[in-house]
């Protein structure tokens, strides 16, 4: 098999602020194959973003530190070690990010034609002009209209949704190798959403660009995943293949995590939500880190040995937990 | 945008009249008059003169006269100078608009970057020196500021002459009393709002693109970071103003704010008259300077307005 365009194998980030370590990311690992879809999921402050954003160099340091680990970009630079320097010709070229809130991650200030063409000017050199017209294109390729005039607007002037459709076409004017979206369609409308996300995909297939798609909501990731990773306090809890964790999931949370996809089925019936709340990662978790979780129990200490990852098949792995999760018709007779 | 200037310039127009019609009034409720110096004339010399410069009649007329000529672009005779107004002003007010010149142009070209350098480089002994220096600074009035300048760059280390205004070296000791302190103000501004707008997400969007540091700061971040400042250069501007009325009594300058502080002292109605219109007209031109390049700088209040 080809070599994976990113190998990221046992990251820890951790944040030293005054209140106590917050263990962000403890040790996780994944590969991410060229054009491939790779969906990363888990509950808000899973540490899914905080992945992201140590392999991007945008952890603000301090108070973040990355303790351990490396992210290897085509088998050969570490971006967890590289210089300032090589990381600003590396983002924005080869890696590419998208994020959460379309409305705050545009320059209020700048011109839409400045910010979509910086990467261009920076990383290809091209000149002004040039830039303009390949900029004008992108943004015709996203499905905005009248793309000649509205590339000198400011981001005010544009939706949401459109917003995000510019950060889409600016993430990928350089054709990157990878691009990272994080919660990309959280912030908008549902109706938009849908859009958004057939858009990256779409993209994503002209560029043949390889997409890490960060989501809370597992039911985001179902039609466009190749292969899922489950997170849960800082840690990885499944991955495997769309298939294997959809059809085959073993682990409690992402069983849990899967009923609560709200779906047509479920008419009439109260929709299903994970009880309790994910562990506050600022304080060592002692034992189980399902510990505030009914219904789902894994066991283990998860700050110093958490159980243990366990091979199911050659694509599938899955942390060892103690229980089967009663049967959803059960779980909704009890609430 | 130009109908927003004209309506702006109507509108200073009528804040003068304002302003005119109220310190007219205001001067003349205060206890004296012109000719009541230290040392006091024979009262029937003083009726002639107050007769002479039509002091004696009513209040109203008197402003109806004063108005009317202030119209034609004469703003009387002073009452206590052989000159009348118009030559004083002519006179002081390019002194006093150098000195301010010189003193917002210090505040600027020290205030700046020190407080995107305090920014940039936030919590390090970059930003701790210079902060705590400034909070020295803000707290130093003007009066204590130019004499301890004067004392120590005139009298011990001769450097400068501690009064007058003659060759360029004379510009600088008023120039840095009234400076420094804003200076300091400027660079907490700039400071507080590089930083708001450092920790935006932008900033992370620009960093992403692998945008270096250097066009982060100058590109993404000055011209919202510089939007608090530029509030702050009308205030600012009437601050040099009345600075400029205790250094120039201190450094001994004829410029207007002297002027403007021996006219009130004596009653010179109509040298207190000039002098408030220059400084009402300077600051609302000032302050209109002000809301322009706001606009320019920010494009969603550009677009709010048209
Ligand atoms: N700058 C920071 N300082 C301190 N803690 C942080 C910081 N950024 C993230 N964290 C913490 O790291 C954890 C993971 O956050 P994040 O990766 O953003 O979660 P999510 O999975 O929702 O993207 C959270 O507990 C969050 O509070
Ligand atoms: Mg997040």
């Amino acid at each position: 098999m080809a070599q994976p365009v990113l190998q990221v194998q046992n990251l820890t980030t951790r944040f030293h602020t005054r209140n106590g370590v917050v263990r962000a990311v403890e040790d996780v690992s994944f590969d991410l194959n060229q054009g491939e879809v790779l969906g990363i999921v888990g509950e808000s402050g899973c540490g899914k973003s905080v992945t992201c954003y140590s392999m991007m160099g945008l952890i603000p340091q301090p108070p973040g530190r990355i303790e351990a680990g490396s992210a290897v970009l085509d088998g050969q630079i570490d971006l967890l070690k590289a210089s300032e320097r090589e990381m600003n010709a590396i983002r924005g070229k080869r890696i590419s990010m998208i994020f959460q809130d379309p409305m705050t991650s545009l320059n209020p200030y700048l011109r839409i034609s400045t910010q979509l063409i910086e990467p261009l000017q920076l990383h290809e050199k091209l000149s002004k002009k040039a830039a303009i017209e390949r900029g004008v294109e992108a943004l015709k390729e996203v499905g905005i209209p009248q793309a000649e005039e509205r590339i000198h607007f400011y981001p005010h002037e544009f939706s949401g949704g459109m917003r995000q459709r510019v950060m889409i076409a600016m993430a990928m004017i350089t054709q990157p190798d990878i691009l990272i979206a994080d919660e990309p369609t959280t912030a908008l409308d549902v109706t938009v959403q849908a859009q958004i996300l057939e858009l990256i995909r779409q993209r994503q297939q002209a560029n043949g660009s390889a997409v890490i798609l960060i989501t809370h909501d597992l039911g985001v990731v179902a039609g466009l995943c190749d292969r899922i990773l489950v997170m849960y306090a800082g840690r990885v809890v499944e991955t495997g293949t769309a298939h294997e964790v959809f059809k085959k999931a073993r682990h409690p949370y992402t069983i849990a995590l899967q009923r609560s996809i709200p779906s047509l089925g479920t008419k009439g019936k109260p929709l299903y939500t994970i009880p309790g709340l994910p562990p506050d990662l600022s304080k060592p978790i002692p034992g189980d880190a399902f510990a505030l979780r009914k219904g789902i129990v894994s066991g283990g200490k998860w700050d110093h040995t958490p159980p243990p990852m366990v091979q199911l098949s050659e694509t599938h792995w899955v942390r060892e937990s103690d229980c089967e999760l009663p049967s959803l018709e059960e779980v909704l007779r009890e609430c | 945008m130009f109908k927003f200037i004209l309506y702006r310039l109507l509108q200073t127009l009528l804040v003068l009249w304002v302003i005119v019609t109220v310190t007219f009034f205001l001067v003349r409720l205060a206890p004296g008059d012109p000719f009541s110096a230290e040392r006091s004339m024979p009262s029937h010399v003083k009726e002639r003169l107050m007769q002479h410069y039509g002091l004696d009649q009513p209040a109203w007329v008197q402003y109806g006269n004063y108005v009317s000529s202030l119209l034609q672009g004469d703003l009387g005779p002073s009452y206590t100078q052989s000159r009348n107004v118009n030559q004083i002003l002519a006179q002081t007010f390019p002194v006093s608009l150098e000195l301010g010149a010189w003193a917002l142009l210090i505040a600027l070209c020290i205030g700046l970057p020190v407080g995107v350098v305090a920014a940039v480089y936030r919590n390090t002994r970059l930003d701790y020196v210079p902060m705590s220096m400034a909070m020295v600074g803000i707290c130093l009035p003007t009066f204590v500021l130019g004499p301890l300048l004067a004392l120590f760059f005139g009298v011990w280390l001769n450097w400068f002459n501690v009064s007058g205004w003659f060759g360029p070296h004379d510009r600088v000791l008023p120039a840095l009393t009234i400076g420094l302190v804003y200076a300091a103000v400027i660079a907490r501004i700039t400071r507080g709002g590089m930083l708001e707008i450092l920790t935006r997400d932008f900033i992370r969007t620009a960093r992403a693109k692998g945008v270096p540091f250097h066009t982060i700061i100058f590109k993404h971040t000055l011209r919202g970071g510089l939007l608090p400042v530029v509030s702050y250069m009308g205030p600012a501007l009437a601050g040099v103003i009345s600075g400029s009325f205790v250094v120039e009594t201190i450094f001994q300058i004829p410029g207007l704010g002297r002027e403007f502080v021996s006219s009130a002292f004596n009653r010179d109605y109509t040298l207190v008259l000039g002098t408030v219109i220059v400084y009402a007209a300077l600051i609302t031109l000032a302050n209109l300077l002000v809301d322009i390049v706001q606009v320019l700088l920010n494009p969603r209040i550009r677009f709010e307005d048209s």
